[in-house]
């Protein structure tokens, strides 16, 4: 046993939270809490960049309270930009300096032109004062051209150089004021567990079964056997991956596109089987789509009167629809404006809506889990790398070490919307969690421990024992082994 | 509030999201830098000669010799310009990946403010699709196929299955791929095809920034281009090889030049023998199942040796002489088949020799080189995904997880509406079918306090359930009408008893 070996046993572990550490405690002690409980799931370069900027300003805006360090990688990255109306780099600037540089010669080549024209033009042999003021004059702008020529070509050089040392200059600044306050973590050193190459096939399979899942809606074709041939192709994912998924996915492809008949078709047709909450709002969000969709094509009369006829009535009183009020907003823009501001935008976000109540019902229909086992295994190891950061400071700073080797020496707190998959008992005398060979055993008084405890409280079973939590005495015979049982129901949710 | 990271731990964490971009804008700086140089000092001195030209030859023909030479200038200019605009481009396309990067966390930050669950697990469905396209960036063959863009155009960049699915979730400003699989092609190049000359031409590219950091990548590529010409039976080019490059890293790699010394004698011998041990091997191995003491196998390797290059016999010490014999004794060992296969399968000490020409090297060497190659851009060595995988695997996995499912009574399976699957099928992601075999090897989550359902009661056969579900089961039997159940009774879905209501007993577990 090494270093923390007197730490650690059933009574102790190494408490780690998100925001800070402490040092190893013991145990909880107290009555334990019961588990929370997943939601659904080379063009114009100064375009690009001013597209991208205008974006961003709107984020700066929506976001009052950025946190300190994405505020200075802003910052940070707003200082690559110069200028006032024409936010431009350095780089940029070279570039438009040189073509404006090139565009002066142009013109001072014209003029070179023009006054070897005229030369050409001027008796050589008239020595009359005109002549003479001519040639003067002619001479004098030819000066001038190789003025203009020499300042220009002066200037240009000197501004070239100045804004790529300016440039060189920012990033430099960027990477010691920004990039080094977020350089802190090598991921490789929590790698403590790494997964053997022999494990390859298994996950590039969880790999497919991810793609299956959530990539059908983003592919460029939409019939299953293309489906199939391309996914096979590209991503080398089995057929038989994509048939649970294959229906979920070219539904939601469709609403993608604001195609909402097949999200309905399947919305009516299982009406019988569940009328759920959830698919009521579905109906109710989908018919509001098909309304929009109708607005983009029907004259507002066609429009109203179909809003009308068709408004699903049943959806009216659910909660989180408001009496239809959504509709009814639709109704009176319709009649008042003659039409729906930001149309196409708003086709999206419901279209948008109207995947993730389908995605919803589907998956509980068809005892699918809510994410992929990947997505959920990537967010729980997101969630716990704070503690394996933590953890792996502690250990180099603290020179402790950890020995259970089939354990790992903290408590990881999960999100709250990942529900728990097995129910977990921990002993309150052992403070250890049960297993098949040492299962709860439930006392006189309904309180439940350990076999472990319960052998050794009791004596062997050889004498009563007092209930930790209560007055009540148990006698090893009379308690009774019992199972914790998650139940999940098909299409009902939790 | 709760666990969810932080915005600054996940910048932290993800610090190649912007680490990368500017290692490659400053790639991009010190060849705009090198061309503003050379290009500049060029037109310098062609605007000089033009000034003194103007200055001093004021006649037409020096005038047109002027306009002639205005002209040739104003078309470096325009060269240089061209060089700037890609430049620009390049630039542009590296700043809109730092501000597409600001924006996404952004999104994080909005998503962990507002609290809703839906924004934060839709952000983090986003960041597992980018660690997706990581690995198959990293991992997936590389070609360069032709790809149709969305503008209708034909892309003939390099692609492979992360670049497609990156940009078919429209993500592609999110990872740097461009670097991922510049190494995958390499790396791919020295396992699968034994191609030495795309990690030569990277090496040549980043030669200062290899010495900078100490790396022995240039010894070993060429290491291993010796070794390939041995193989090959390229004597010629190995020993030019030696010669010109291995030879002046003597004083840092003395072991491995004198290694490649010796190879130029046994090289052949060391591949013929690896070939008859094999051989040996097949015909020997039920007599192989005594090993013979390394000690007087050793000694004997060295005798042939001794024999190979001097042609006599080596002369035997005392002092080995009674060894042998102790050894000879305690083993009971006679000179059978056995130790004359053994002694012909190692005839010389090769082993050394052998591991150096097995494949072995071009892993060393693909391992070296992702090394330098992910230390450069301080990209981490092992696929993130992987890690993730790893920690959360050990996160999630409980006492009960990867034991034989719960037999639930299978008159229940007609409420599944799917006829695939069962009724309270595990949807643990530790118990699935691709994470079972991996997570055996991975540690438990460590639990301090229990992670229980509300209302525990406990039926007579000891099962405890959560009552509110067990009731909604009754309900749900009752409506399907799959079996028999009045208005105070549930069902045992286990044992596939049924109670009444009264026969519930409130569970306290603490």
């Amino acid at each position: 046993m090494g270093p923390l070996s007197n730490l650690r046993g059933p009574h102790c572990s190494l408490r780690l939270s998100a925001s800070g550490i402490s040092a190893p405690q013991k145990g909880g002690e107290g009555p334990a809490e019961n588990g929370g409980k997943l939601g659904t799931d080379s063009e114009d370069t100064t375009s690009i960049q001013s597209a991208t900027q205008t974006k961003l300003t709107t984020l700066h805006c929506i976001f009052t309270t950025m946190s300190s360090l994405l505020q200075e990688l802003h910052s940070g990255y707003d200082s690559f930009f110069v200028g006032g109306e024409v936010r431009e780099t350095h780089t940029s600037a070279c570039l438009r300096e040189t073509g404006e540089f090139r565009m002066q010669l142009k013109k001072l080549k014209a003029h070179l032109k023009k006054n070897i024209q005229e030369s050409k033009q001027l008796d050589v042999k008239d020595t009359s004062p005109e002549g003479k003021a001519a040639a003067k004059k002619l001479q004098k702008r030819y000066a001038l051209i190789q003025d203009k020529i020499h300042k220009s070509s002066t200037t240009w050089d000197h501004a070239v150089k100045k804004h790529t040392k300016l440039s060189h200059q920012n990033l430099n600044k960027f990477n010691k004021s920004t990039l080094n306050k977020i350089r802190k973590y090598d991921m490789d050193s929590i790698y403590n567990h790494p997964i053997s190459v022999e494990y390859k096939n298994d996950v590039e399979d969880a790999i497919g079964q991810h793609i299956a899942r959530y990539h059908i809606r983003n592919l460029p074709m939409t019939s299953k056997p293309e489906v199939e041939q391309y996914m096979k192709q590209v991503f080398n994912i089995h057929a038989s991956f994509l048939d649970q998924f294959a229906e979920l996915g070219y539904i939601l492809h469709e609403l993608k596109d604001g195609k909402y008949e097949s999200c309905w078709k399947w919305a009516t047709e299982t009406e019988n089987n569940n009328n759920s909450r959830c698919i009521i709002l579905l109906r109710y969000h989908l018919f509001i789509l098909s309304c929009l969709e109708r607005a983009k094509a029907e004259p507002v009369a066609a429009v109203c009167e179909y809003i009308i006829n068709h408004f699903p009535k049943e959806s009216f009183f659910q909660k989180g629809i408001n009496f239809g009020s959504e509709i009814a907003h639709l109704l009176a823009e319709l009649t008042t404006t003659g039409g729906i501001a930001n149309l196409e935008k708003l086709i999206v976000v419901k279209a948008g809506e109207c995947s993730l109540l389908f995605t919803q019902e589907f998956c509980l229909r068809n005892g699918l889990p809510m994410g992929s086992p990947l997505f959920q295994i990537v967010l729980s190891g997101v969630y716990s790398s704070q503690y394996f950061l933590k953890y792996a400071q502690i250990k180099s700073s603290a020179h402790v070490g950890w020995t259970t080797s089939n354990e790992l020496p903290f408590d990881v707190e999960l999100p709250k919307f990942l529900p728990n998959f097995h129910p977990v008992f921990i002993c309150p005398v052992l403070k250890e969690e049960t297993t098949d060979d040492n299962p709860p055993y439930a006392l006189l008084c309904h309180h439940i421990i350990s076999k472990n405890a319960l052998t050794k409280l009791s004596n062997g079973g050889t004498t009563s024992i007092k209930c930790p939590y209560c007055p009540v005495v148990s006698f090893s015979g009379r308690s009774q082994s019992v199972r914790f049982v998650n139940l999940d129901i098909p299409g009902v949710s939790k | 509030m709760d666990s969810t990271p932080s915005i600054d731990f996940m910048l932290h964490l993800n610090e190649q999201a912007f680490t990368i971009p500017h290692a490659l804008l400053a790639e991009a700086q010190r060849l705009h830098e090198k061309s503003v140089e050379s290009d500049t000092k060029q037109l310098r001195a062609a605007f000089l000669a033009l000034n003194s030209l103007m200055q001093n030859d004021q006649s037409i023909v020096g005038k047109e010799s002027a306009l002639a030479s205005l002209d040739a200038v104003m078309q470096d200019v325009q060269a240089f310009e061209k060089k700037l605009k890609g430049s620009v481009a390049r630039e542009g396309e590296l700043l809109r990946r730092i501000g597409k990067r600001i924006e996404f966390y952004g999104k994080y930050e909005a998503a962990r403010e507002s609290g809703k669950t839906r924004s934060l697990t839709e952000w983090y469905l986003n960041y597992t699709n980018l660690l997706v396209a990581d690995y198959l960036a990293r991992n997936s063959k590389v070609s360069t196929l032709p790809e149709n863009n969305a503008d209708g155009g034909v892309a003939l960049d390099p692609v492979n299955a992360g670049v497609v699915f990156l940009k078919q979730q429209e993500m592609q400003d999110l990872l740097d791929y461009d670097v991922l699989l510049a190494a995958n092609k390499i790396s791919r190049g020295l396992i699968d095809d034994n191609d030495l000359e795309p990690l030569e031409s990277w090496i040549a590219k980043n030669k200062s920034a290899l010495e900078k950091e100490g790396s022995s990548l240039e010894f070993y590529a060429s290491f291993q281009r010796y070794v390939q010409a041995l193989l090959n039976g390229n004597m010629t080019l190995a020993i030019t090889v030696l010669q010109t490059t291995l030879f002046s890293h003597i004083s840092t790699h003395f072991d491995e030049v004198t290694a490649a010394c010796g190879m130029l004698v046994y090289a052949e011998k060391c591949v013929s023998s690896q070939d008859n041990a094999e051989e040996t091997q097949n015909h020997t191995n039920d007599e192989l199942s005594t090993p013979v003491d390394p000690t007087v196998l050793q000694q004997r390797q060295r005798e042939n040796a001794f024999e190979y290059f001097f042609h006599r016999r080596m002369p035997i010490g005392p002092q080995y002489a009674s060894s042998v014999r102790t050894a000879s004794k305690q083993q009971h060992i006679h000179p059978t088949a056995r130790d004359t296969a053994l002694l012909v399968s190692n005839t010389k000490n090769l082993e050394r020799y052998k591991e150096l020409l097995s494949s072995k090297g071009w892993e060393n060497l693909n391992n070296m080189f992702l090394k330098s190659y992910y230390s450069m851009y301080r990209i981490a060595k092992n696929e993130p995904l992987l890690i993730y995988i790893s920690l959360g695997v050990s996160a999630l996995k409980t006492r009960s997880c990867l034991h034989q499912a719960i037999e639930w009574d299978p008159r229940l399976d007609a409420l599944c509406k799917n006829s695939r699957s069962k009724f309270g099928e595990n949807k643990c992601p530790v118990c699935s079918e691709h994470f079972r075999r991996l997570a055996e090897t991975l540690p438990f989550a460590h639990h301090t306090e229990s992670k229980l359902f509300d209302n525990p009661v406990m039926l007579p056969s000891g099962n405890i359930y959560d009552s509110r579900r067990l009731k909604l089961l009754a309900n749900v039997i009752r409506e399907t009408g799959i079996m028999p159940l009045s208005e105070h009774e549930v069902l045992d879905p286990i044992d596939g008893d049924i109670y009444k209501l009264d026969d519930f007993v409130t569970m306290y577990p603490t």
